[in-house]
């Protein structure tokens, strides 16, 4: 096996094997680019163990229904915000902090045939958000040169603009230069928005409030 | 006549044991300040070095200082609170670390150096032997592999990566090494995966995941990881790609 250096430091080097490790190793005079037939490898502490396990047990016990609470339960399956997603049909995602999608409802009508059969269960908000626009272009809610708009409530301002910042990132990484994509405070107002083209004919007498 | 006795303050050891700690705890978290704690240091893991040795590094031993400055380094990185102080700590396990390499010297101790006289006229007999080295190109090669991996490594840094960040990440499991593996072969078989790596700075985890058949929970705590050996096979990395020859056998060109 041989080694190539790819970092010196004085004390270990990181050196890559040809089976495709990065390895810690002990800096024998190594300069970077150059290849070792052998090295010491470092040994990294194991993971530590508690002598007094007894005790640790117990707090886990203790802590363990609180710990699974708030470490889990309440990052990922409570709500913590929502995303509305208006193609046309118009869709809200609730999710959670850790961004998991909690629940998905229809605001419209085509938004309910929109998510109509979709299994939105264990999936994350952005991969949710890209299926459904995916979903709006098969059924021609929405073409070449069409809008979506993507806003997020709830949480904190920090989380709320991150999450709109991810999901514009999601859509243009898929589809730039061909859908616009409007996200927060660039959302425009829905009474003046221009209406997606469609090829059917536009149903106004529908029953949903908007 | 008086007699001055000059004392040391009181608490001053243990003041000065606390500060070595937290130099430790900082080198535990951050490669510079375990590189600044080996660099000031360096005098006592030399002195631990002539300890074992009963040479100076410079005779000869310059190995067995990089060795303990290893040991030293991995004393920093497993000490803890109860273990004592750190410097008898870390003494031990320069000395035992010593040990073990000597004991790996010593299954070469039948081969005989090449430093060896070789004749009355002052030569050795690496001197007597064919030479099948081609010197200049070996400075050649090294000269360009240094600095694709510095190129590399530049690229890595704007993914907010280090190489030993990769390194701490890298999976220790064959298990988990063969599906790390079968992620690379599936973004080495559709270079649109490769190409959205480079150009949005993320890892296409979704479609790694549907496309290897691995887990996303796996991509994503080997995501560091994943980003550099996934990195090595787009344009400029030929040199990388060339040592990788068990991963990818054919020099592993882009498809």
């Amino acid at each position: 096996m041989k080694y190539l250096v790819m970092e010196t430091h004085p004390a270990y080097a990181v050196v890559l094997d040809e089976k495709g490790r990065f390895l810690r190793a002990a800096n024998l005079h190594y300069e970077v680019g150059e290849t070792a037939d052998e090295v010491v490898e470092l040994r990294l502490p194991p993971a530590r163990r508690f002598r007094a396990w007894w005790l640790v047990s117990l707090a886990v016990v203790l802590l363990g229904l609180g710990a699974l609470f708030f470490g889990y339960i309440r990052p990922h399956w409570m709500v913590y915000g929502t995303v509305r997603l208006q193609v046309n049909p118009d869709v809200q995602l609730s999710v959670s902090r850790e961004e998991d999608v909690v629940k998905l409802e229809a605001l419209n009508q085509d938004g309910a045939a929109l998510i109509d059969g979709y299994d939105f269960r264990g999936e994350e908000c952005d991969d949710v958000v890209e299926d459904l626009v995916k979903r709006a272009l098969r059924m021609g809610y929405l073409e070449k040169g069409g809008s979506v708009s993507v806003t997020v409530s709830g949480g904190n301002s920090h989380w709320q603009k991150k999450l709109e910042r991810d999901l514009e990132e999601t859509i243009l990484d898929e589809y730039k230069g061909s859908i616009q994509v409007y996200a927060g405070e660039n959302v425009p107002d829905q009474d003046t928005a221009a209406p997606q083209d469609r090829d059917d004919d536009w149903d106004d007498d529908h029953d949903w409030d908007d | 006549m008086h007699r001055q006795m000059q004392m040391e303050p009181e608490g001053s050891a243990p003041r000065k044991e606390h500060k070595i700690e937290a130099q430790v705890w900082a080198a535990q978290k951050d490669p510079a300040s375990a590189d600044a704690l080996i660099g000031q240091y360096m005098p006592f893991i030399r002195s631990e070095t002539f300890k074992f040795t009963h040479a100076a590094p410079e005779a000869g031993h310059e190995d067995e200082l990089n060795i303990a400055a290893t040991a030293f380094y991995e004393a920093a990185l497993s000490y803890q609170r109860g273990r004592g102080a750190f410097l008898p700590y870390a003494s031990m396990a320069i000395r035992s670390r010593l040990i073990d390499f000597y004991r790996v010297e010593q299954r070469h101790s039948g081969l005989v150096p090449l430093e060896t006289p070789a004749g009355e006229d002052g030569r050795q007999l690496l001197d007597t032997l064919p030479d099948s080295r081609d010197e200049i190109g070996d400075y050649d090669l090294r000269a360009a592999s240094r600095e694709e991996i510095q190129e590399f490594g530049r690229q890595l840094a704007t993914f907010g990566l280090s190489f030993s960040d990769v390194a701490d990440n890298c999976p220790r499991q064959e298990r988990t090494m063969a599906a790390c593996q079968a992620v690379l072969n599936c973004a080495r078989a559709n270079p649109m995966l490769l190409d959205r790596l480079v150009h949005t700075g993320r890892l296409p985890v979704r479609e790694l995941a549907m496309g290897s058949g691995v887990e996303k929970k796996t991509i994503e705590r080997h995501r560091k990881y994943l980003v550099a050996i996934l990195l090595a096979f787009t344009n400029g990395y030929e040199i990388i790609r060339g040592h990788l020859r068990q991963i990818a056998p054919k020099g592993g060109e882009r498809t």
